[in-house]
């Protein structure tokens, strides 16, 4: 009996050994990712915060679409689809096999529930406007669903792979936000609230597996603290690096890859078009010639960052550059303030919300500004009061806020937006743009509508966010861009 | 309080400064308090560098014959950065003191003079003032009426009321069974004329001790705020505001942490010291006893 | 003594009552709407309104305090608004970062200031008394907030920056290549910036990450601390008893330790109790530098946020525990020191 217990803990001890031996030899399948903002809750379907997406989008939840990390539509949980010639029927046809993470089988019913619980009158989705002109959702059976719609819309199945549009399960949809419940490849495994949230694998995915056993989401809101994460290893990869000084430091290091990305966040300086002076055009194009994009990339995100001269992403191919419209001028903003009858200048606010960007970055446009004679006093407000002052009540002249949404020009033809712009050419250009699905039509039309916006200097256009990628260079398949808020593990794999 | 004479206890000492600046806490308080206070005064007319513009070509730059200090994130001067700041945090606890002392002092004297539920009333007062965490009050206050330097000065002198009052009742408690006093009454002098006539020249210097203290407390507690992003707001410089830019920056340039921290130190500890000389010097008792 | 006792308590109640009438006060007049900020943006107003009543921020004011005094006092703290769960849940994970995060702050800086107390006592007006009190009152004047960011700045960051320095050469290089062992031995430590790993990633890591922010909290504490102990200890040792002593021949030293230190111990308990409310004040500002999810960033947190119930009872819960320990010191210094019992 004794014999064989030493023998026994002897073979234990050398299975022991081996195993740790292949630990070594095989690449880890566990990682942590920092970010910088901790998710209120995990329910895509019921808040705006990105945190919330970035952890589900594709990890735990799927929509019958998905954008890839290119922002292309691509098959979710449907597999195919069919559109009818008028443009007011959409069929999918949905994958087999596929299992929520507790068990119960996905089909055309959680499809009409899933939607007609984000469109319902006591729905609390943050994008509903996205399911506007969605007449019905029928379950022709299980594997199939189809939606009617009210009008053409030309973006419907981009739409659907918002994270917003996420497929939920009628038994726990109510307990999503602390325990959400989706078909994605990884599934819920903890939140220790305020420090991390973990992902297991999901053995029973119906799609391509992850390469990843465990994934661990790390909050980690102060740049130092982050910078010292990465460095020590405690962190393997920041898909947005809260800290654009500390970035040179890491590009200069082997041990980490740098990738600098594009996100579809314009940061614009938003501008009260309904306010006095600046519902006067020339005021507004007083304001473009005045600005130095490049000092406020330069100075507020030290460097990162793409100039932009329309509410429209450069890397987009429908873009167009207006960067000759209004170049920097001084002695010409002069003349126009002049014109619009402030030679002398005039007083104004500036209201910004806690980003870096616009914190820095309004800084630097009040010294810009300063420069003309405009005088702004600095309000910093938290995002509460930003939206309640600004977005709700529109009480503001200026404000710097990014718009982080996907093709988001249609805002400019919304009623009473917090821009407080109404132009007709511009809804007819939209209208126009709703009805059409061909592409090289809507690259038009897109254009056509960037150059209206740019001409009635509506806001004031600064950047294109960048999404500063830092990872431990043994790793690979994380996303460059984000045309979509999202940190997509799914591809995510150690190389050693 | 060992002091029985009225007249001697109301008349100026001739003597206070001379012991003052014999006192070495005191004495070396005073230079520093001075120091920060010139600093402050002389960046109303004079700084090395302008502070609004932005000169990203210059930023973070380490101390230098040109720059003393270095420059910060937008390539701003520190060392003017800072003395500019000066006059916001002198000037936030300043204020803040006086708000103290102009509403905790009437009302400790009037809780002392009139005893009774008034008394239990603004001591009960004073109770649920300190049960607040200060800072976490202060931090409701900036969330309610919005950040900002006059917004800093209300939530820090607000709980520099009730201070004000414990001390001026204490004070007065302890001066209103004196014989003096005693007799004041007896020859007809209501309460109002004893306390502003004899209670408040006898506690001025407990007042003046505490207001010093409170004003250092004051600097910290801006300071604070400013770091938490509630006190005054950019382009005005704070050095609150200066170390939580600062702390982003520490891989790159850690002097943008270090002298405005350096600078919250000498005016804090300036005006400690002097309060303790002062109350070595102003309060004898308190002196034998160390 | 039972009279005091019940009228202190019964004060005490009003106190609390009054406060949580002006926290909920304080929660009403804040500017922000709850439900928008959640939905963001991109949210219809009436998906909006639809939140509010799920919220129950639409029911009318005072039915709103009812319901919410009166759950409190009854241990349920309330739902919270963005996270979804229960305030006593995220109470309870928060403490868990906060109070031994408290603890080791408030050890720590007993065991820095009554050494240095005793010490500058017992060499009273010698250098070491001028040298001690004079750095006391620099520890009193540095904001914990800088020396929290300078200490990662030394710790944390410099030893991993500090490579970069030995290939550079020159002064710094020589310095750096001098202190390579130390940066080698913080490189080796790996203390965290920031952020906390949880107790689940095992009590090593978890408490490594509360070393720099309880150095950073015990440094103001201990300097007040020590000067406290200095002068109570010197209070005592004037008294009758302790010349006595000291006549009888016993060295200044014994006396010191025997007789003087555990007398002198009452007002430095008193001070401690009252230090409460700086420490709650300090781990707010102190887990906001090293982003520690402790009840202090919490409560910061929910205020921007307009997380308005975990405002208002985390708030309350802060208050309610100022006010007993203030009690608790004034029962024990009432039970310790006998003039004042019968006095009162």
């Amino acid at each position: 009996m004794r014999h064989s217990m030493s023998r026994l803990s002897i073979s234990a001890l050398f299975l022991s050994a081996l195993l740790s031996g292949s630990a070594l030899a095989a690449p880890r399948t566990d990682i942590i990712v920092g970010m910088a903002l901790e998710p209120p809750h995990l329910d895509p379907t019921a808040g705006a915060a990105a945190a919330i997406d970035e952890v589900t989008y594709a990890n735990l939840f799927e929509g019958l679409t998905r954008i890839n990390a290119k922002g292309e539509v691509v098959p979710g949980l449907a597999e195919s689809w069919e559109i009818s010639p008028d443009g007011l029927t959409y069929t999918f046809k949905l994958r087999a096999g596929v299992k929520f993470h507790d068990g119960a089988d996905f089909t055309a019913d959680d499809v009409k529930f899933s939607i007609e619980r984000a469109m319902a009158a006591d729905s609390t989705n943050a994008q509903k406007a996205l399911f506007d002109g969605i007449t019905s959702v029928e379950v022709v059976d299980a594997a199939t669903a189809k939606i009617t719609l009210s009008r053409p819309i030309g973006l419907l199945l981009y739409n659907l792979g918002w994270g917003d549009a996420v497929m939920v399960d009628p038994a726990s949809a109510a307990t999503n936000k602390e325990k959400p419940v989706g078909t994605g490849p990884f599934k819920f495994a903890g939140w220790a609230k305020g420090s991390a949230i973990t992902l297991d694998k999901n053995p029973a995915y119906w799609g391509t597996p992850a390469a990843l056993d465990k994934a661990e989401f790390r909050i980690i809101a102060d740049p130092a603290a982050a910078t010292a994460a990465m460095l020590s290893g405690d962190v393997h990869a920041f898909a947005n690096f809260p800290a654009p000084e500390a970035v040179p430091q890491f590009q200069a290091d082997p041990r980490f890859a740098v990738v600098i990305g594009q996100t579809e966040g314009e940061t614009i300086l938003s501008t009260n078009n309904k306010k006095p002076p600046f519902d006067n055009i020339k005021v507004r194009q007083a304001i473009a010639h005045t600005l130095d994009r490049q000092a406020v990339i330069d100075g507020a995100m030290f460097g990162q960052g793409t100039p932009i001269f329309t509410h429209f992403p450069p890397f987009n191919p429908a873009y167009v550059d207006l960067s000759g419209v209004y170049p920097r001028d001084l002695d010409k903003a002069k003349a126009l303030l002049a014109e619009a009858g402030f030679p002398d200048g005039f007083k104004a606010t500036i209201k910004l919300p806690p980003p870096t960007y616009a914190r820095r970055g309004g800084e630097i446009i009040a010294a810009q500004l300063r420069e003309i004679g405009i005088d702004l006093e600095i309000i910093p407000v938290e995002w509460a009061q930003w939206l309640e002052q600004v977005f709700t009540n529109k009480d503001y002249d200026l404000t710097i806020v990014s718009h982080t949404e996907p093709n988001d020009i249609g805002i400019y033809g919304r009623k009473d937006y917090y821009f407080q712009y109404a132009s007709e050419a511009f809804d007819a250009v939209m209208a126009k743009l709703d009805v059409t699905a061909d592409p090289a039509a809507r690259a038009t039309l897109l254009g056509e509508a960037q150059t209206i916006i740019t001409n009635d200097a509506v806001n004031g256009f600064i950047f294109q966010l960048a999404q500063t990628g830092i990872r431990d260079a043994k790793i690979e398949g994380m996303w460059a861009d984000a045309p979509i808020q999202a940190i997509d593990l799914t591809a995510v794999r150690w190389t050693e | 309080m060992a002091m029985l004479d009225p007249a001697r206890e109301a008349a100026p000492d001739p003597g206070v400064w001379r012991r003052a600046l014999a006192n070495r806490s005191f004495l070396i308080g005073l230079i520093l308090s001075i120091a920060i206070l010139l600093a402050g005064a002389l960046s109303f007319f004079w700084t090395p560098y302008g502070i609004s513009g932005v000169n990203v070509a210059a930023r973070l730059q380490a101390p230098s014959a040109a720059h003393w200090f270095g420059t910060d994130h937008f390539g701003r001067d520190i060392l003017s950065m800072i003395m500019v700041g000066a006059r916001n945090s002198i000037a936030v606890a300043l204020v803040a003191v006086g708000i103290g002392m102009l509403a905790g002092v009437p009302l400790g004297l009037w809780a002392a003079a009139r005893g009774g539920w008034l008394d239990a009333v603004v001591m009960r007062g004073n109770d649920v003032v300190f049960a607040f965490p200060a800072l976490l009050s202060a931090v409701m206050i900036t969330a309610v009426f919005g950040p900002g330097a006059v917004n800093a000065i209300i939530a820090i002198g607000i709980f520099n009321v009730p201070v004000f009052a414990r001390v001026a009742r204490a004070g007065a408690m302890a001066l209103w069974p004196r014989d003096y006093i005693l007799a004041a009454r007896a020859a007809g002098k209501g309460k109002g004329r004893i306390t502003r006539e004899h209670i408040l020249p006898n506690i001025m210097h407990l007042l003046i001790v505490q207001g010093t203290i409170q004003f250092s407390l004051g600097i910290l507690a801006e300071a604070g705020l400013s770091y938490l992003g509630l006190g005054a707001q950019p382009p005005a410089p704070s050095w609150g505001r200066m170390l939580a830019e600062a702390q982003t920056m520490m891989a790159l340039g850690p002097h943008t942490a270090l002298f405005p921290g350096l600078a919250i130190i000498i005016a804090v500890l300036g005006f400690n010291l002097m309060g303790d000389g002062l109350r070595d010097v102003l309060d004898p008792k308190l002196k034998a006893a160390r | 003594m039972a009279v005091w006792l019940a009228s202190r308590l019964a004060m005490t109640a009003a106190t609390v009552l009054v406060a949580s009438l002006v926290v909920f006060g304080v929660m009403e007049v804040l500017p922000g709407d709850p439900a928008r900020l959640m939905l963001g943006m991109n949210a219809t107003q009436d998906a909006v309104a639809a939140l509010r009543t799920q919220m129950g921020l639409d029911l009318p004011l005072p039915v709103r305090y009812w319901t919410w005094i009166t759950g409190f006092l009854t241990g349920d703290l309330g739902r919270s608004y963005t996270y979804g769960v229960p305030v006593a849940e995220l109470v309870a994970e928060r403490l868990a970062v906060s109070l031994p995060l408290a603890l080791m702050a408030l050890a720590l800086s007993t065991l820095i200031a009554l050494p240095v107390g005793l010490f500058a006592a017992s060499r009273h007006g010698k250098t070491g008394d001028v040298a001690m009190m004079g750095l006391a009152q620099i520890g009193v004047a540095v904001p914990n907030f800088w020396f929290a960011i300078i200490l990662v700045w030394l710790l944390v960051l410099l030893p991993f920056q500090a490579q970069a320095w030995v290939a550079q050469g020159g002064l710094w290089g020589a310095l750096a290549t001098v202190l390579s062992p130390v940066f080698a031995f913080f490189q080796w430590l790996k203390l965290p910036a920031g952020g906390f790993p949880g107790w689940e990633a095992g009590s090593v890591a978890a408490l490594k990450a509360l070393i720099l922010p309880a150095i950073a909290l015990a440094l103001p504490q201990a300097a007040i601390l020590s000067r406290v102990t200095r002068s109570a200890l010197l209070e005592v040792l004037g008294e009758d008893y302790i010349r006595t002593a000291r006549a009888k021949g016993l060295p200044r030293n014994l006396v010191i330790r025997r007789h003087a230190l555990r007398n002198a111990l009452i007002p430095v308990i008193t001070i401690l109790g009252l230090q409460f409310s700086f420490l709650i004040a300090g781990t707010i500002i102190i887990e906001n530098v090293f982003y520690l999810p402790g009840l202090g960033r919490l409560v910061f947190q929910a205020i921007t946020q307009r997380d308005l119930i975990v405002v208002q009872s985390v708030t309350m819960l802060l208050v309610m525990g100022v006010i007993v320990v203030n009690l608790l010191t004034d029962v024990l210094y009432a039970i310790a020191d006998p003039r004042l019992r019968r006095a009162a």
